[in-house]
């Protein structure tokens, strides 16, 4: 293997570990506010090192930009989705979940 | 490997099928709906036909959910607690048959690139297409170019009805909840 | 050849991911549940038609990633925006 093939398939080992925690978070949490805080994790670790994986593999051209573009995009918009979900949650008045109840 | 990814593909939309089906809560179901449509979009993507991906993901996604949303600002919840819908045994048992027999025409179908299926052995139409899109339109792929340049005149009459009927819905919604 | 294979067998893996988080989507029990989960699977399909553009080389599947990262974020603010504005719908 060459040590491109490796970094890929390191990154991609790391993205798909990631989104496999934001999976399991997902599923288990409690409440929708710590649901929310795992669901970024996809949006920043799991996107972010599989679309490095994908740059990495598409090699110096102008397609590239375009995974640059979309992790640009995904930093963006999913934040400001998260905020949007927990404050429109918040306004329901759905309570944070707390050990003691 | 790209069977497997397929295979899981469809698992996915057909649970979230099943599962648009049967929530009673009709928001859910939309958020649901959203989900299939997304998996949908993957399976043509995966399938080589990237421009219907594209318009699934427009029209699944986008469109559909924001048209939904604004049609169940007008309905009401339902009051009981159940959150799927208990389907008439009929009703389940009718659309399972039919699911069944269509099910069982799948064998029947030609694998994918089969070159002995009917599609590829009718050289005189399907090779044409294939031998010669690139060069009659310059787009790379065949279903794009079929899609948006031999049936362009016709792709453009369902835009223009489109565009009408989103003139309309919005001449009609223009007094309605988001304003 | 072994890059192609760990690009699709990511895919797969994300693919199968997907239809874990797509229980917490059926389950909910609130609303925003529901969108947090969906929000999870459109940032997971941008990044499988990603990995397939880059496994079949198919560079035309980014621009349907670019239209989806941004449609995806339009579902997200637009449901909590009616579940916020109609009250009650939960």
């Amino acid at each position: 293997m060459t040590p491109l093939e490796v970094a890929v398939v390191g990154f991609l080992l790391g993205g798909v570990f990631f989104t496999f925690v934001t999976a399991v978070g997902v599923v288990r949490l409690p409440d929708v506010y710590s649901r929310a805080h795992t669901a970024s994790q996809t949006d920043t670790l799991g996107a972010g090192l599989t679309l490095v994986a994908v740059a990495l593999v598409l090699g110096l051209e102008t397609t590239t930009v375009k995974t640059a573009l979309l992790v640009a995009f995904i930093f963006v918009t999913n934040p400001t989705a998260a905020h949007a979900i927990a404050r429109a949650a918040d306004e329901q008045g759905i309570e944070p979940w707390r050990e003691d109840r | 490997m790209i069977a497997p990814v397929g295979y899981a593909l469809v698992a996915f939309v057909v649970v979230a099928a099943v599962a648009t089906a049967l929530l009673r809560d009709v928001l859910a179901a939309i958020i649901l709906f959203t989900a299939y449509s997304l998996g949908m979009a993957l399976l043509y993507t995966l399938l080589l036909a990237p421009g219907v991906g594209l318009t699934e993901a427009v029209i699944g996604a986008g469109v559909t959910t924001i048209l939904l949303l604004l049609t169940i600002a007008k309905t009401v919840r339902p009051t009981d607690g159940a959150a799927l819908e208990r389907p008439d045994p009929r009703a389940a048992v009718a659309c399972g048959a039919l699911a069944l027999v269509f099910g069982l025409t799948l064998p029947g179908l030609p694998a994918v690139g089969d070159p002995d299926s009917p599609v590829v052995a009718y050289e005189r139409v399907t090779g044409y297409y294939l031998s010669q899109s690139y060069a009659d339109t310059g787009v790379e792929n065949t279903v794009t170019a079929v899609l948006a340049a031999y049936r362009g005149f016709d792709t453009f009459g369902e835009a223009t009805v489109v565009f009408a009927a989103g003139v309309a819905a919005m001449v009609v919604l223009r007094q309605e909840v988001f304003t | 050849m072994i890059v192609e294979e760990a690009l699709l067998a990511a895919a797969g893996a994300l693919v199968v991911l997907a239809v874990a988080v797509l229980y917490r989507a059926v389950r909910g029990p609130t609303m925003q549940d529901r969108v947090v989960a969906v929000n999870v699977l459109g940032t997971n399909t941008v990044v499988i038609l990603a990995l397939l553009s880059a496994a079949l080389d198919a560079p035309s599947f980014l621009d349907i990633a670019l239209v989806y990262a941004l449609l995806n974020f339009l579902m997200a603010v637009a449901i909590s925006k009616f579940t916020v504005d109609r009250g009650g719908v939960m």
